[in-house]
């Protein structure tokens, strides 16, 4: 359990933040490929890495983790193109780009955060900015917000989400982005077929 | 679930999970969490990166309170606003002795960044590239320090508490207004775009205390001070910056450069004899290849780039 804290601390401070350059990248060179389900997979092996120390650049980790995952994928599915895959190896991999913006990463990254929770609908905002900044509980939140708990936990549950598909979309300034803007603009949501099958 | 189903179920569930740990996990739960995570690979890596997430949230604390708590567009409804509003004080201070809760607040900007700042009584500070202001708020007193870099100040109005900036040895002390203050190396502008400010300086008791008002610009250096009249045209000009842009309208092609490299890694250098070039026009701050392509196309000049500089010569 703590293992897993540990881990996911690395994952946000490491991986978190490159996603949308990641996911962005895979759409160019891979367009047959289920985004989602490379990205997950990709989360998989980083977090069953037994040392993160190890990993000097968590960026260019990311990057060569997915590319892996690809042609992994590929090979179980036999359903990717196999020129997608060699477009993936000509392709270029933007994983060292120290631009000014990155300079100031530490600072953008707290915008970020604070962009996320900002732009949470209403009540899930609320509870977020006392758990999150307050440091309440979901119990002492209900005790707060006169709810039950099984309501709080359920707006947790539902701005984590939204959390979540904004990091998918997050590449240079996401505290900008508004999610309901994110979701409607979001291609996934148009029905796309699956691109393959797990045996 | 409330939540909009969208994109991929499995987040949605790793979502649930996160949410249901947060607030604490029967045995049950455990054994089905541990086989859900087992089942796919997709499904630790949903949850792994959910997990993520969450605790990535958890840096919101290290930002300052006036940035995520005063929301005023926010439909909160009074009574929660208030209790909200306690809380903070009870969680910022920390303490017992009645301290306000806002003391000493450092803000600042890194290179090529520009930020707004609200403050807690509902003024706001916006500091241009490579800036810093600390700000210090008591019942009595609204009193701010640019310790470097360029800020624009709104000022909301509050009569009892008065609100002033101290930038060096210059003081400017305001009631309802707004002024732009730049530190230089060598010298203080204090532009005022809205009401009027007092300013005086402190290293130099001597020298009076001036009343200024809107569309004045005083320059003080060493004792002396100039004052100038700018149209509210040239304000807009020179606080461009808030939206990222630079705008000359006829001023030296050696103003512009200076300009451009407060914002930019990458310099720009231009040979002494071209420097008094007048340059009117609205330019991207941080696109400093972009402004030299068109002055050197304007002024027929030679262009010389490298990864750190880029140098404009006469041809």
């Amino acid at each position: 359990m703590t293992n897993d804290l540990m881990k996911a601390r690395w994952i946000a401070q490491h991986i978190l933040p490159h996603e949308g350059d990641v996911r962005a990248w895979i759409r160019r060179s891979l367009r047959s490929i289920e985004v989602d389900d490379l990205i997950q997979e990709t989360y998989c092996r980083i977090a069953r890495l037994p040392d993160h120390g190890a990993v000097q650049n968590g960026r260019a980790y990311f990057f060569a983790t997915a590319k892996n995952v690809a042609i992994d994928l590929n090979r179980r599915a036999r359903v990717v193109r196999m020129d997608a895959l060699a477009e993936l190896e000509m392709g270029e991999m933007p994983d060292d780009a120290p631009s000014p913006e990155r300079a100031t990463a530490g600072r953008h990254e707290l915008r970020r955060v604070a962009g996320l929770i900002e732009n949470l609908p209403g009540r899930c905002q609320t509870i977020f900015k006392l758990h999150k900044i307050e440091g309440l509980t979901q119990r002492e939140i209900a005790k707060r917000l006169g709810l039950s708990e099984n309501v709080v936990e359920k707006q947790v549950s539902r701005g984590l989400r939204l959390i979540l598909a904004s990091l998918e979309n997050s590449q240079t300034d996401p505290a900008t982005a508004k999610l309901s803007e994110i979701n409607l603009a979001d291609p996934k949501l148009n029905d796309r077929p699956q691109t393959h099958k797990r045996s | 679930m409330t939540g909009p189903r969208l994109i991929n179920d499995l987040d949605q569930i790793a979502a649930d999970w996160v949410a249901r740990q947060d607030r604490g996990m029967t045995d049950k739960d455990e054994h089905e969490l541990r086989d859900w995570r087992q089942q796919d690979d997709r499904h630790e890596g949903a949850y792994m990166r959910a997990q993520a997430a969450w605790v990535l949230l958890d840096r919101a604390r290290a930002l300052p309170a006036t940035e995520m708590v005063v929301v005023r567009h926010n439909r909160m409804n009074r009574r929660f606003m208030l209790t909200a509003g306690a809380g903070m004080a009870a969680a910022g201070a920390g303490l017992v002795f009645g301290v306000p809760y806002l003391t000493h607040k450092r803000y600042s900007s890194g290179l090529g960044e520009i930020r707004r700042v609200p403050l807690s009584d509902g003024s706001s500070v916006t500091l241009n590239t490579l800036s810093r202001v600390r700000v210090r708020m008591t019942p009595l007193e609204r009193s701010l320090v640019l310790e470097s870099g360029e800020a624009l100040f709104e000022v909301a109005k509050d009569s009892a508490r008065p609100f002033t900036v101290l930038a060096g040895s210059v003081k400017v002390q305001a009631v309802g207004t707004a002024f732009n203050i730049i530190r230089a190396y060598d010298a203080i502008d204090v532009m005022i775009t809205e009401g009027t400010v007092d300013v005086w300086d402190e290293a130099y008791p001597d020298l009076k205390t001036m009343r200024a008002k809107a569309g004045d610009l005083l320059t003080l250096s060493e004792g002396r001070v100039r004052l100038s009249q700018s149209l509210p045209e040239a304000q807009f000009n020179r606080l461009a910056w808030r939206s990222g842009q630079i705008i000359m309208d006829g001023e030296p092609l050696l103003q512009a450069v200076q300009r451009f490299n407060r914002f930019n890694k990458r310099t720009l250098r231009i040979d002494p004899r071209i420097a008094d070039l007048k340059v009117v026009g609205n330019f991207k701050a941080q696109d400093p290849e972009g402004f030299a392509e068109a002055i050197s196309a304007a002024f027929d000049l030679r262009v010389q780039s490298s990864k750190t500089e880029i140098v404009l010569r006469p041809s």
